[in-house]
C-alpha cells in the first residue's frame, strides 16, 4: 500500500485531524521519516483530494506580522539585512567576497522585484510560483535603475551606501505593504468573504 | 731565408694549436665550468619541476654565467657550487610543498562532496519540518465526495 493511501485510510471515518498528528500517525504506519509523510499529505491537499486549514488564522496585521504566515517577509528581512552588513561592514576578502557576489544579486535582481510581486498579488493563487519568479526578476530590473535615477537627484548621489540603503528600504517598505494586504485577505477569508 | 719560412709558418701554427689544445684541457677553465653549469642548471630544473622555489637560484645563476662570462671563473664557479649543494634543501621543500597542496586539494574536493550530500540529506527534512511546524495548529479533512 503507498504512503497516499495510507494518509487517505488514516482519514477514513474520522472528520478532521491535526495535521502533525497525522503525519506523525502515516510516518509510523508506513515507516517512512516524517518528511515524505509530510510531502505526500501536502501533494494530496494540492491534488484536492484533502483539505488543510488554519482553525484559527491571526486576525488583525500585528498578529499576522508574528506568526508563521508572514515567514517569507522575515527570510526577507535577513537577506537585506545581510546583504547590507556584507556590503558595508565586512572587508570584502575572500571567501565572504563569493558570498556578497551571491547575495548581491540576489538584493538587486531579484528581492526588490518579488517584494513589489506580494505587494501588487498578495493572494496565494493569482499568480503561479514560476509567474512571480518571472515577474520578480523583471520588475526588479526594472525598478533599480528608478532607484538610481532618484538617487542622481538627491545630495547623495549614486554611491554604495545610498543604492544599498535605498534598495534596502524600497525591498523592506514594499514587503510591508504585502504582508499588510496578506493580513487583509486573511481577515476576510476568516469572515468568509 | 726563403727556405725556412714554411718551417717557421709550421712551427707557429703547430704551437698554437698545442697552446689552444692545452688551454682547453686545464681543469678549472673549460670543461670543469661548462659541466659545473650544466650540473647547477639541472639541479635548478629540478627545484622547479618538484614545486620548490628556483627563483633564488636562478638569479644566482644569472650571476655565474655574467661572471664566467666576463672571465671571472673563480667568482662563477663558487657560486655554482652554491646552487648545486643548495638544490636538494629546496628540491625537499618542494615536494613537501606540492605533497601539502595535493592534501589541500582532495580534502577541499571530498569537503565538498560531504557538503553537497549533507545538503541533499537535511534539505527535505528541514524544509518539511519548518511547514510542518508552521502549521502545527492545522487541521486536516477529506473533501466531500473523495
Amino acid at each position: 500500500m503507498s504512503v497516499e493511501e495510507k494518509v487517505m485510510r488514516s482519514l477514513k471515518g474520522r472528520d478532521e485531524v491535526i495535521l502533525h498528528e497525522l503525519v506523525d500517525e502515516v510516518s509510523s504506519i508506513s515507516n517512512v521519516p516524517r518528511h515524505v509523510a509530510a510531502r505526500t499529505v501536502y501533494r494530496l491537499s494540492r491534488e484536492g483530494r484533502i483539505e488543510i486549514f488554519d482553525p484559527a488564522p491571526p486576525d488583525g496585521f500585528p498578529r499576522y506580522i508574528s506568526s508563521w504566515y508572514s515567514w517569507w517577509f522575515w527570510s526577507l528581512v535577513v537577506l537585506v539585512a545581510a546583504t547590507m552588513i556584507l556590503a558595508l561592514a565586512v572587508p570584502p576578502v575572500p571567501p565572504v567576497l563569493y558570498i556578497r557576489y551571491a547575495i548581491g544579486s540576489l538584493f538587486v535582481l531579484y528581492l526588490p522585484g518579488s517584494a513589489l510581486i506580494e505587494a501588487l498579488y498578495p493572494e496565494r493563487g493569482s499568480l503561479s510560483q514560476l509567474e512571480r519568479l518571472a515577474l520578480s526578476i523583471g520588475l526588479s530590473l526594472a525598478l533599480v535603475p528608478l532607484v538610481g535615477l532618484v538617487l542622481n537627484y538627491t545630495p547623495w548621489g549614486i554611491r554604495l551606501t545610498p543604492v544599498t540603503t535605498s534598495l534596502a528600504l524600497l525591498t523592506i517598505l514594499l514587503g510591508l505593504v504585502g504582508s499588510y494586504r496578506k493580513s487583509r485577505i486573511l481577515a476576510l477569508e476568516r469572515v468568509g468573504i | 731565408m726563403r727556405r725556412l719560412l714554411p718551417l717557421l709558418l709550421m712551427a707557429i701554427l703547430l704551437s698554437s694549436w698545442t697552446v689552444s689544445l692545452a688551454m682547453a684541457s686545464t681543469p678549472g677553465y673549460g670543461d670543469d665550468l661548462d659541466g659545473m653549469a650544466s650540473r647547477a642548471f639541472n639541479s635548478i630544473r629540478r627545484v622547479e619541476e618538484y614545486g620548490g622555489n628556483s627563483t633564488g637560484l636562478v638569479d644566482r645563476m644569472n650571476v655565474a654565467l655574467t661572471l664566467a662570462s666576463s672571465g671571472n671563473s673563480t667568482g662563477a664557479e663558487e657560486i655554482l657550487k652554491g646552487i648545486i649543494s643548495e638544490a636538494p634543501m629546496l628540491e625537499e621543500e618542494g615536494r613537501a610543498l606540492s605533497f601539502w597542496n595535493s592534501v589541500r586539494i582532495y580534502s577541499t574536493v571530498a569537503g565538498i562532496a560531504i557538503a553537497v550530500g549533507l545538503v541533499a540529506y537535511l534539505t527535505p527534512r528541514l524544509a518539511w519540518g519548518m511547514w510542518l511546524e508552521s502549521k502545527r495548529r492545522w487541521i486536516v479533512r477529506r473533501k466531500k465526495g473523495r
